[in-house]
């Protein structure tokens, strides 16, 4: 599946210039054009969207950085940015007419302050790798995307990733102070700040969470947590989603904010446990996951409070991590869900809408029927605190037919997500993925304000041409109406 | 369409057309901040009241011209609060003035700054467009997230008539302990404090003082005091001098003369200038007044500000034309890129211009 590239074509002289231009700003082993050594740069996490790049651009420093974007500001070349190409969105799927910036060389942690609390690091660190490296002071970087034990900081910056542990601590964004970036122009520029702001427009805001398209990462300056002194997990089973639900919402009425929140469905839980063997109870509808983290008092007070509140809400079975083995345990199972979907089915389709949490059992209930119409399985895990869910829709992509049927299943359950107040991506980005569904949330007078930030920061439009937003032609050609707040026509039909 | 938005309607294209100017205000407490005041008012308080307040769902919708005391009220009354505890310079003061000056309080230090509670907004272009951007939901990464530029920015991209804020529960435990200690070890001793899980909320420095509130679970407000030592200071008396920070009712911020507002990396040693100064959020935020105003000279603040990583606002000041020049000038890549963003939302240049910058 290729995604239209139609926006910036290059002729054979052109595509010579461009990688003759490379040459001469980067060694030769760092300009990669043939087809084998392009091949692994075709797709990102999201395989099921493939392009070969025009030409891979492996830099390793800042000045490389800045003279390559000058190059394709000059040349009128498209250039998309990638980290470890974990990405679940299409984000970093290359440009066939573009160079492709492998920013992976970027590597070193520059600089660790222990009394400010912040770390700078190259975009191509790993976030885990910042985490171990701080461990030694009691430090740790909070945002942790599932994959975290491979993607980057400057990917992580370019999704505005979070994580199970956000509702707590915040996401990309909120924890990032300061980030460097070069412009399509080939200027330096540096967003925030260490101090608590920045003069003017804070429009370290608008980059975090921009999928590359307003500027390229160099650096980033990341705010460090202390380290809890312990952290607890409860394990509750129901019998019933909607209870579920409900409990996720007493607990936080209660005037607790849990370190965690998950919620899985029992085929999610069914699919994970011979897998993980973590110890889930497979005959539940769901599970909750609730992590309390502080001093041992503390948490010994929220783990207290929250079994109370849970029983209260007709929990039928409650556990508690007595050992950080047994609480790694349980997070294993939840942390493990995509790759136990990929074992029990050929291929997996991950959606990351989110939606207010009290609609959470009328979704579920509409993804289980819409499971009938499309003759699909679907596993759900949840970020029950933030209302982020994450459907995996189970299919086979040797069938071609199956690949379509699975695409339009997950449009259904975002366009739903939208229906009912919520967003089409949580924390994955849009990407090439889910472009079509940017046409369902927003009006096309949004999206115009979208490509006018754009603007203001690409005026060519160079940088990851083609994402995140769709242009009217694409909207058009998809041919779904736009939503906002529940407002479609007939609006008082039942659609659960 | 309401009346009051389809009359702002046409007065922004009006506006537009005729080259006029608008700037949005709330109660007006926060007409002394920023640039000179320009353009005709556009009164926002007829354009009050709360749309959706959903406690577990932990976010408020509400119309800017809501007081910002009732919008406390309401959060009060399910013991949830705006984390990032929002200055009150007066009974009038609105929601929309507390979002758009972007000025936070105490908490700051702990909870992040307004920014960081901005989920959506509804925002009326320059082209008398009515935007919508982000949500009601906390994860939200679905096109850029223009309303986390609406904090701090002064009316200056368009007029906010709808913002959807996060809100947190209110911390069950507090405590207020003081040191006796010079500045330099005061930002020492905080920034070590705030390097350990320890539940600080907010810190006060003055005149070798060092005022630390703690707000958490109540085992770990008391592990903490345990821990830190110092004096604990009677928790109405506590209570009434946090207030009196927060809104700049302590009798430091009334004495005579600029008032210069710092903020700069927390681990900065005192810069030793001529005159008072008192420091929040782990010295991040450091008020200053010269001993003698007429002897500063702006250039020289903001030089050694921006020396250090920080910059440096002239916060209040007697003198209009000094105001002009409020914020330090960002440097000339970032003022470019502000700029054609400004120039994207308000092509006319028509909302609360020169309110944060001579070019904005």
């Amino acid at each position: 599946m290729n995604a239209p590239t139609e926006d910036f074509v290059l002729n054979a002289a052109q595509r010579a210039e461009v990688i003759a231009g490379l040459n001469q700003i980067l060694p030769a082993h760092a300009v990669l054009h043939e087809v084998e050594d392009t091949k692994p740069y075709e797709c990102d996490g999201l395989s099921l969207f493939r392009q070969l790049p025009m030409v891979v651009a492996l830099p390793e420093t800042e000045d490389q950085v800045v003279q390559i974007l000058k190059l394709a500001n000059r040349l009128n070349v498209p250039v998309v940015a990638r980290g470890a190409g974990t990405g679940l969105s299409g984000g970093a799927q290359p440009h066939k007419h573009g160079i492709l910036l492998g920013m992976a060389k970027f590597n070193k942690i520059l600089k660790v302050d222990v009394q400010s609390r912040s770390a700078v690091v190259q975009p191509g660190v790993r976030n885990l790798a910042i985490s171990e490296a701080v461990a030694q002071h009691q430090l740790y970087y909070a945002p942790d995307p599932s994959s975290q034990i491979a993607c980057t900081i400057g990917g992580n910056v370019a999704e505005n990733s979070g994580g199970v542990h956000c509702l707590k601590y915040g996401l990309t964004v909120h924890n990032v102070l300061k980030v460097r970036a070069i412009t399509i122009e080939g200027e330096i520029v540096e967003f925030g700040s260490e101090a608590p702001d920045a003069p003017g427009l804070e429009l370290m805001n608008l980059v975090i969470g921009s999928e590359g398209m307003l500027a390229v990462v160099t650096e980033v300056t990341v705010k460090l947590v202390p380290k809890p002194a312990l952290a607890q997990v409860i394990m509750a089973s129901f019998d019933d989603v909607a209870n579920a639900g409900n409990a996720v919402a007493a607990v936080i009425a209660a005037g607790i904010i849990p370190a965690g929140l998950e919620m899985m469905d029992k085929r999610a839980s069914q699919m994970v446990e011979p897998f993980v063997k973590a110890g889930y109870d497979t005959e539940a509808e769901a599970i909750l996951l609730l992590e309390s983290d502080g001093t041992p008092e503390e948490v010994a007070e929220e783990i207290a409070e929250m079994t109370r509140v849970l029983n209260g809400c007709g929990a039928t079975a409650i556990k508690v991590s007595q050992s950080e083995a047994e609480r790694l345990k349980f997070w294993a199972g939840r942390k493990n869900a995509f790759p136990a979907a990929g074992r029990v089915s050929p291929d997996y389709y991950c959606m990351d809408g989110t939606i207010p949490r009290r609609r959470l059992a009328d979704v579920l209930n509409a993804i289980t029927e819409m499971e009938k119409k499309y003759d699909m399985r679907c596993a759900n895990v949840f970020h029950a605190g933030d209302g982020n869910l994450h459907p995996l829709i189970l299919f086979d992509a040797n069938k071609p037919e199956e690949i379509k049927r699975a695409e339009d299943f997950g449009a259904e359950i975002l366009e739903l997500c939208v229906e009912v107040g919520g967003t089409v991506t949580g924390e994955h980005g849009v990407g090439i993925e889910k472009i079509n569904q940017m046409c369902v949330q927003f009006s096309r007078a949004e999206l115009d304000a979208f490509f006018a930030v754009k603007k203001a920061f690409d005026e060519p439009g160079l940088l990851n041409p083609g994402k995140a937003i769709p242009t009217l032609h694409r909207c058009a050609e998809y041919g779904r109406m736009h939503v906002h707040g529940g407002q479609v026509p007939f609006a008082d039909l039942p659609r659960f | 369409m309401s009346d009051f938005i389809d009359d702002l309607c046409k007065r922004v294209e009006l506006a537009a057309r005729n080259n006029t100017q608008l700037r949005p205000v709330g109660g007006g407490t926060k007409n002394f901040y920023g640039g000179p005041l320009q353009g005709e008012e556009v009164d926002m308080r007829q354009w009050a009241g709360i749309v959706e307040y959903e406690p577990t769902e932990l976010v408020i919708t509400v119309k800017p011209g809501t007081p910002l005391a009732e919008v406390e009220a309401a959060l009060a009354a399910q013991k949830q609060e705006l984390a990032f505890e929002p200055p009150r310079f007066g009974a009038a003061g609105t929601i929309g003035g507390a979002i758009a000056s972007g000025l936070a309080g105490p908490a700051r230090l702990s909870k992040g700054g307004v920014k960081d509670y901005v989920l959506g907004c509804t925002l009326l272009d320059g082209k008398s467009q009515l935007l919508h951007f982000g949500g009601v939901v906390m994860k939200n990464v679905a096109g850029y997230d223009v309303s986390r530029v609406i904090p701090g920015s002064m009316g200056t991209l368009g007029i906010v008539t709808e913002l959807s804020i996060k809100v947190m529960p209110v911390a069950p435990a507090e405590a207020t302990l003081q040191f006796e200690m010079d500045v330099n070890k005061a930002i020492s001793q905080s920034n070590e404090w705030l390097s350990k899980p320890l539940p600080i909320s907010a810190t006060f420095f003055e005149n070798g003082k060092l005022t630390v509130r703690l707000r958490g679970a109540s085992a770990a407000v008391q592990a903490a005091i345990k821990n830190m030592g110092g004096q604990e200071i009677e928790v109405q008396q506590a209570q009434a001098f946090w207030t009196r920070v927060r809104d700049q009712q302590h009798e430091f911020f009334s004495r005579e003369g600029d008032l210069w507002r710092l903020a700069v990396p927390p681990t900065t040693v005192d810069l030793a200038m001529h005159g008072q100064s008192v420091h929040e959020w782990g010295s991040g935020l450091r008020w200053f007044r010269a001993d003698d105003s007429s002897a500063v000279n702006a250039e020289q603040i903001r030089a050694m500000a921006k020396r250090v990583g920080g910059h440096a606002t002239l916060y209040r000041t007697a003198n209009e034309a000094a105001r002009v020049h409020a914020f330090q000038q960002p440097d000339a890549v970032m003022l470019k890129l502000q700029r054609r963003l400004k120039e994207q939302f308000d092509p006319a240049g028509v909302f609360s211009i020169n309110r944060l910058s001579p070019i904005l």
